[in-house]
């Protein structure tokens, strides 16, 4: 089925000039209802966000992720996450998708997953990086972290809505 | 490519089958790649065989079509299969 072709934008239509300029406002104003604590690690996770898209481009998925596992303390991980470190998991994933948004064709769902994961293994914490895929009119891929079964920065159906492809343990 | 290669799945890649047709993840790079119901079969016997003569013999059972274009068309798909690092093609044994 051929698919209708856009129209062009007519020359004589013209965009709000405030557009861009209450967009700005609106990023703002959600960034400034952040707590101060948030505001802190907001940035934080922005620049790793950065730094994990360089190693992915310089090295390759499989020896990024070995890094990222190098640099968690070793050793035995606890079992479970308390209802504290869970909140705190949530958390991470909330404001490292908020972060994600500001990281232009480098915040995706794989980066940010890497991301969270390694942080919350750092914690000694069992986060799993999970990849699965949907079936629609083309096979779509997508990454996110588990912690004790639960999504942290995705919907809580994510695992049922995708076929899984891997799960990377810690 | 010449049917007396053998050919194997690299094992980097994931492969998950979804309602007759396959996802594979190249865990390297995690590029993901879609397969149709003929390329899943293609590479399930890849899999099990090893053999591009055994996967053209197979291939020939299944389906109703002439060899010489089963032929191309493995050719090229295992061609793009190759060039994506999906399957390592080893050369074939020299004739004696």
């Amino acid at each position: 089925m051929r698919r209708p072709l856009t129209s062009p934008v007519s020359p004589d239509v013209r965009k709000p000039a405030i557009s861009a300029e209450s967009a700005l406002r609106r990023r703002l104003a959600k960034f400034m209802a952040l707590s101060f604590q948030d505001r802190i690690l907001f940035f934080k996770l922005w620049i790793l966000l950065f730094c994990v898209a360089l190693l992915l481009r310089v090295l390759d998925f499989q020896r990024t992720r070995r890094l990222l596992d190098r640099l968690s303390p070793s050793g035995t991980r606890q079992a479970k996450a308390t209802e504290e470190e869970m909140a705190y998991a949530l958390d991470l994933g909330r404001l490292t998708k908020i972060a994600g948004r500001y990281v232009p064709a480098n915040g995706t769902c794989l980066r940010q997953s890497l991301l969270v994961c390694w942080l919350l293994r750092r914690r000694g914490l069992p986060a799993d990086l999970r990849i699965g895929v949907s079936k629609g009119e083309v096979f779509a891929a997508h990454a996110w972290v588990e912690l004790d079964g639960l999504p942290v920065n995705d919907e809580a159906d994510v695992g049922e809505r995708l076929t899984p492809l891997m799960r990377l343990d810690p | 490519m010449n049917l007396r290669q053998k050919i194997g799945t690299n094992p980097e890649v994931v492969f998950q089958e979804i309602e007759g047709e396959s996802v594979l993840l190249h865990l390297n790079d995690a590029r993901y790649f879609g397969l149709d119901d003929v390329g899943t079969r293609i590479w399930q016997l890849i899999e099990e065989r090893g053999d591009l003569e055994a996967v053209f013999e197979q291939m020939g059972r299944a389906y109703d079509v002439e060899s010489h274009r089963l032929e191309a068309d493995l050719e090229k798909l295992v061609g793009e299969l190759a060039s994506k690092g999906l399957v390592v093609v080893q050369s074939s044994e020299p004739d004696q």
